[in-house]
């Protein structure tokens, strides 16, 4: 059998002088089927390339080799040993039918990127791939960072931890101690061994081209030209006291523009400091930054950031969540989960409010599990609690998601509000999902008798999966609240949001697994949270700017078997959208609502 | 504008009759019972079945000092070839003879009158309903009509019946149209004398409004729950009956305006032709009233004034609220709800 392969490379012209090499002539020889080799012309320059097809083409993209490395100059996405990195591999969708049509494409997309790295049309890659060029340079051990990445020159803490064998900085040692509880455990130590500088520069630099690290005058020629002036003064009053020993390691931390939002963090290391030659032997030295006085070793480090702004995610171009403040009122089955969805939304402080506890029959609809049920009270393993489901929470929480802070209340939210412990104007947000619709209708009646109050979301599920609902309110100046949905003339308490018709009772199917199979529970609670932790998100940042009721409508099939569903949940999800704000009643005594 | 939809379901409460009311199927009974012991042995065997507004579900109780009115057909298996409809209606008229104060044999049917109290009569209507050419024919005339006047009429009365129970397809929209050709007839019955044809017939209102009444209700966007509004139905059916009227040339050569209303089933005639031209007029009239009094009732703001104007078209099965009653209804202070978390 030919090579169908070969025959198409030479009968197409994207390559010329096509030939099959023997796998042992390939730069990186692991994984390799066939290869081929042939020229090509980048802007006048004839320049050989290998095509690497994996074992599993096409499952993998072909791996395409540019020889010599160097010959079009240091360009970007030209790796160590010529690898040319064309395509991301992530959202990358190969036609397994059409092995030549991928083979054909990922020539043109290497040829195009090549002609723009020889032309200079690509540079801003560079700044964007910072840190993997960073990583192609012979380098020292990677360093774990808890600092704050700032505007500002300032000096750093630099530890070592025996038990992880590695370089950590911070802003301050005890950050640092910290920090290393919250990811690695109680039982990790650290020794403080000398203070470092963190420098932020102002513009993107080049990266140091693979195999070539820059020597200290053009890693001062890079700061300095690169840093503010009052940077400059901070930097030079930080470097001109410090007096280095022979046997001491001296850290910089250099944090550079990659795009608008980005920032790399990348780390330099001088060490084994020795006298010039002919110097004296012992003493001490200036930091290399200020003046070279010593022979030292200059090494490139990269940095794992553990620092807070790293770790929480970021709203893009919208103001940051870390600094809000949410306080949820009932964490069974929906509060539960929509605590942790806060939590990964990037809300920096809960404040948690049930006065329950995780019980055994409710482990498979809570975000809770089994470890959350007991808790030990006495050291030597005696006696055993049952856990309030806030303090389950408040450890989780703050187990994952090391940078937020939650504080919890195992009381009746009437009484917290009755006896002011918790004061709803310090939170930027109120999320109720107790599940009780009297003492829900009494906390709004409550908040729309403040001054002052931050956006409330009330969610609640309905049976056997047919539902479920937030809605907000205080929202931004205007009306609508619960109990416009309370208010029907026909049907009075009935909530009218509902897809359960009036008149009906479910108290075996809502107090749930014990007595009823109820298949869905779980899902339905996480879809609700959903609903409702988006819909305060949304309030928080101001993007929802009224007081809509949002419900998710699901399979009703269990539903009816045994109930009958409300005029409202033959509504198509996308009517159910389109009047969410039908639902405020004219003249609520609660909220005032008036029409125009 | 005020809402009194719930004083037109407590008037509509207040007057419907249907096929399930017992004093009803209790005369009925007996006036069968002595029927099947009484009849000929000559005549064929028959089955009987409801008729009327009960059975359509737009019967109203007659207003006091009126009877109710039964209707019962009763099917012969026998061809329009086998008897006379006057020998057939008489097998009917001997059997009840004597029964009660009043039996008489009157052109399409049989009426048997009770005196007691309630005062009520039955209509019995006798029917061929075994023929080749498989349709059904009404028995007609008296035993000293003249000859063109006792013959055998082509009916489908079953098949009326079930049209008009069934008219709209949406329940919600078929009990607005129950409710509204009640209304009519109550109205009807107020304003108009007993007997005679001064009165239009009630299958007549109630074709009128099959033909001309659409279901008037508003739906919350939000919950999808649908308002039923009689008031405005009833106003625009009132307004689409008068559009309907049609000058033609009356009797005396003048133009006059009639509402000219078909049955949809055979014989196919108009339900008002024998209205004489100046009850028709006078029906137009009192038309008119109602109307302008429907428009008045929806522009009045305050309940109670909007129900005293219905009242006055209505009669006193219409309710007027007290002051006290519209601005809060009693409530129930615990219910179950569906809402968890």
């Amino acid at each position: 059998m030919g090579d169908i392969i070969l025959e198409y490379l030479i009968s197409k012209s994207l390559l010329a002088d096509v030939k099959v090499i023997p796998p042992d002539e390939v730069i990186l020889k692991n994984n390799v089927g066939r290869a081929y080799e042939g020229t090509a012309d980048i802007d006048g320059v004839k320049v050989t390339l290998q095509v690497v097809l994996s074992k599993d083409f096409p499952l993998r993209k072909p791996r395409v080799y540019l020889k010599p490395p160097n010959i079009l100059g240091f360009i970007p996405h030209v790796q160590n040993g010529g690898y040319v990195c064309y395509a991301h591999d992530e959202g990358l969708v190969l036609d397994l039918d059409n092995p030549t049509g991928i083979i054909d494409e990922c020539l043109r997309r290497v040829i195009v990127t090549l002609v723009q790295g020889k032309r200079g049309l690509n540079t801003n890659d560079f700044y964007e791939e910072f840190e993997s060029y960073w990583d192609e340079l012979e380098k020292g051990p990677k360093w774990i960072s808890f600092v704050e990445i700032t505007s500002f020159v300032k000096e750093i803490v630099v530890a070592v931890s025996k038990e992880l064998e590695v370089i950590i900085v911070g802003d301050e040692f005890e950050d640092i101690k910290r920090g290393l509880s919250r990811f690695f455990g109680n039982n990790i130590t650290a020794k403080k061994l000398s203070s470092g500088v963190y420098i932020p520069l102002r513009a993107p630099v080049l990266p140091p081209q693979p195999g070539a690290f820059w020597n200290v005058k053009t890693l001062r020629q890079q700061i300095f030209s690169n840093i503010s002036g009052s940077n400059s003064r901070l930097l030079k009053a930080i470097i001109k006291k410090k007096r280095i020993k022979d046997d001491a390691v001296e850290c910089i931390l250099i944090s550079i523009p990659a795009s608008k939002e980005r920032r790399s963090v990348v780390a330099v290391s001088f060490s084994h400091f020795g006298p010039l030659s002919g110097k004296a032997k012992y003493g001490t030295f200036s930091h290399p930054l200020h003046q070279v006085d010593a022979r030292f070793k200059i090494t490139p480090h990269l940095v794992s950031r553990l620092d807070a702004d790293y770790l929480l995610p970021r709203a893009g171009a919208l103001p940051s969540l870390v600094d809000k403040k949410v306080l949820l009122v009932g964490c069974g089955s929906v509060g539960g989960f929509i605590a942790f969805e806060l939590a990964r939304a990037g809300v920096g402080h809960l404040t948690l409010v049930d006065e329950d506890h995780l019980s055994p029959e409710n482990i498979h609809r809570h975000a809770l599990g089994a470890d959350c049920l007991y808790r030990l009270v006495e050291a030597d393993g005696t006696k055993y609690q049952a856990m309030p489901k806030v303090l389950g929470l408040k450890v989780e929480l703050e187990t994952r998601y090391p940078y937020i802070t939650v504080e919890m209340f195992s009381e009746p939210i009437r009484d917290l509000v009755r006896e002011k412990k918790v004061m709803v104007t310090a939170f930027d947000l109120v999320v109720v999902a107790l599940g009780n619709p009297t003492v829900e209708l009494f906390l709004n009646r409550h908040f729309h008798t403040l001054e002052k109050c931050p956006p409330v979301v009330f969610t609640w599920n309905e049976p056997l999966g047919i539902g479920g609902h937030a809605l907000l309110t205080r929202n931004n100046g205007r009306t609508g609240c619960l109990e416009c949905l309370y208010k029907d003339p026909d049907e009075f308490l009935y909530n009218k949001a509902s897809f359960a018709a009036p008149g009906q009772f479910f108290g075996r199917t809502l107090s749930g697994c014990g007595n009823v199979f109820t298949p869905y529970g779980s899902m339905d609670s996480i879809q609700t949270a959903v609903v409702a932790t988006r819909l305060g998100i949304s309030a928080l940042l101001g993007q929802e700017k009224d007081n809509p009721v949002l419900s998710w409508k699901g399979d009703g099939r269990l539903f009816k078997q045994e109930y009958e569903v409300s005029p409202r949940y033959e509504l198509s999800s996308e009517q159910l959208f389109a009047s969410r704000y039908d639902y405020k009643l004219e003249g609520c005594p609660v909220c005032n609502h008036r029409s125009e | 504008m005020a809402n009194v939809l719930n004083q037109f379901l407590v008037f509509h409460d207040a007057i419907k009759l249907d096929d399930e009311n017992e004093i009803l199927v209790e005369k009925r009974e007996i006036i069968l019972k002595k029927l099947k012991e009484k009849i000929s042995p000559s005549a064929p065997g028959y089955s009987h079945f409801v008729q009327g507004s009960y059975a359509m579900s737009t019967g109203v109780k007659p207003i006091d000092g009126r009877e109710y009115d039964i209707d019962v057909g009763l099917l012969f298996n026998m061809s329009t070839e086998d008897h006379k409809p006057v020998e057939a209606k008489k097998w009917v008229f001997e059997a009840l003879y004597g029964h009660t104060d009043s039996v008489e044999m009157k052109n399409p049917c049989i009426t048997v009158t009770y005196k007691n109290q309630p005062p009520f009569h039955v209509d019995i209507t006798v029917y061929a309903a075994n023929n080749p050419d498989g349709h059904v024919y009404l028995a007609k005339g008296r035993p000293n009509s003249t000859p063109e006047k006792k013959f055998w009429e082509l009916s489908d009365p079953q098949k009326l019946t079930k049209l008009v129970k069934d008219w709209f397809t949406d329940p919600d929209d078929r009990a607005q149209f129950r409710r509204v050709v009640r209304y009519m007839k109550r109205w009807k019955d107020e304003h108009f004398p007993d007997g005679g044809h001064a009165a239009p017939t009630g299958i007549g209102l109630t074709v009128s409004a099959m033909e001309y009444m659409e279901p008037n209700f508003l739906t919350d966007k939000f919950t999808n729950k649908r308002t039923y509004n009689d008031l405005a139905a009833l106003k625009n059916l009132i307004k689409k009956m008068l559009g309907a009227f049609m000058p033609v040339i009356g009797n005396d050569g003048k133009a006059v305006e009639r509402l000219m209303v078909y049955k949809p089933t055979p014989p196919y005639e108009d339900l008002f032709e024998k209205m004489t031209d100046s009850q028709m007029t006078t029906f137009k009239a009192k038309l008119e009233s109602l109307l302008k009094a429907l428009e008045e009732a929806e522009a009045e703001v305050d309940p109670v004034e909007a129900c005293e104007i219905l009242k006055k078209q209505f009669g006193n099965d219409f309710p007027v609220p007290l002051k006290e009653d519209t601005a809060q209804w009693k409530r129930a202070a615990i219910v179950t709800g569906s809402a968890s978390a």
